[in-house]
């Protein structure tokens, strides 16, 4: 059951880095958010789970699958566009449009995607060896 | 069954069953920065073991150990193609001692059905 | 008295197959009898024993080729069954030869 469950960890992980890249492509034009500010990208951050209880348990919390460290805002540059009709502009007349690295995040979403596939894979291998286990005695 | 063999198979089930955990664990970190891949080693020892008894063989650890950090992350395609032959093998060994299972049956059900 | 002969259509030979070895019955009776039966338990054991190093050798080592394992299994299976088919005729047999009256 273990190594469904780590695939499945992975499964998690992976469509919530699939959502964030996908908000950051949707809001490459969002010069305001409802907190106000430009809209800032997004990166996931994920890493193999840690949890203290595991740790003390010598050897097994290496094979705890994988959870979301957080989700941080890129360093990155805005765009200023002067157009003073905007009602977003600011004093000067500029309007702040995020900068959106669209080839990077579009690499990163193929990325993510494989990894998602393959974690599928991985959960069906699995499942296939827990059933061939469950034949045991059957065969007469 | 010879209580060797049946020996040997179990545990080197259970190595196989460890490898495939540690490969899960491989291809779900392929997004990780700075992972140290996780490998199972148990052939070896299982090897040495099996010319002294069924003890030494129960007696084998299983170790998953942490390898240095792969320079361009986790190879997906080879964690894969390790999965499925930790799985083929695992369902290959599980469908051995199913047979040996069933020739000891047909000897204990002595040619009445 | 002379031993038994068997009669026409069943004889030994007929019941035992390969793994026994069965050549001409031989004239001698039960004591060849009894050591045909040893030698075909003896192949058998073989099987059995030769089905178990395979298995033990694929456990340990990935190379050898698993048709070779499967083949060896199914051969020591079918021996044993065999034997247990012999095992039960001649139990058969031997409680018929009881029952007749004499």
């Amino acid at each position: 059951m273990k190594a469904q469950a780590i695939s499945r960890s992975a499964l998690d992980v992976e469509w919530q880095r699939l959502q964030v890249i996908a908000d950051n492509l949707a809001n490459a034009n969002t010069t305001r958010t409802a907190e106000g500010g430009v809209f800032r990208p997004m990166r996931l951050v994920s890493g193999p789970t840690t949890n203290f209880a595991s740790a003390l348990r010598a050897g097994t919390a290496q094979l705890s699958g994988v959870q979301v460290y957080g989700v941080e805002p890129i360093a990155g540059n805005v765009r200023r566009v002067y157009d003073p009709a905007d009602p977003h502009a600011d004093a000067s007349g500029f309007v702040t449009y995020p900068e959106i690295d669209r080839a990077g995040e579009m690499t990163l979403m193929i990325q993510t995607s494989r990894a998602y596939e393959g974690d599928l894979v991985a959960l069906n291998l699995a499942d296939q060896m827990y059933s061939k286990a469950l034949e045991l005695g059957g065969q007469s | 069954m010879n209580p060797l063999i049946s020996a040997i198979v179990t545990k080197a089930l259970d190595g196989l069953s460890l490898r495939a955990q540690a490969t899960a664990q491989n291809i779900a970190n392929v997004n990780s920065q700075n992972y140290r891949p996780l490998r199972v080693s148990f052939e070896a020892e299982l090897a040495a073991a099996a010319s002294h008894g069924e003890g030494a063989v129960e007696a084998v650890p299983l170790h998953v150990a942490e390898t240095s950090i792969a320079p361009r992350g986790v190879r997906m395609d080879l964690e894969l193609a390790d999965q499925s032959a930790t799985a083929m093998r695992y369902d290959a060994l599980v469908d051995l001692l199913g047979r040996e299972l069933s020739l000891d049956h047909t000897i204990i059900q002595g040619g009445q059905q | 008295m002379s031993p038994v002969t068997p009669v026409s259509g069943i004889t030994t030979q007929s019941i035992v197959q390969a793994p026994f070895q069965a050549t001409a019955m031989p004239a001698g009776g039960t004591a060849s009898f009894a050591s045909l039966l040893a030698q075909g338990l003896h192949a058998v054991q073989a099987k059995v024993e030769h089905a178990d190093a395979l298995v033990k050798a694929f456990a340990l080592d990935d190379n050898i080729p698993v048709h070779q394992v499967t083949y060896a299994l199914e051969e020591a299976k079918l021996s044993v069954e065999l034997a247990m088919q012999v095992r039960t005729r001649l139990l058969e047999g031997y409680r018929e030869l009881m029952n007749m009256q004499l």
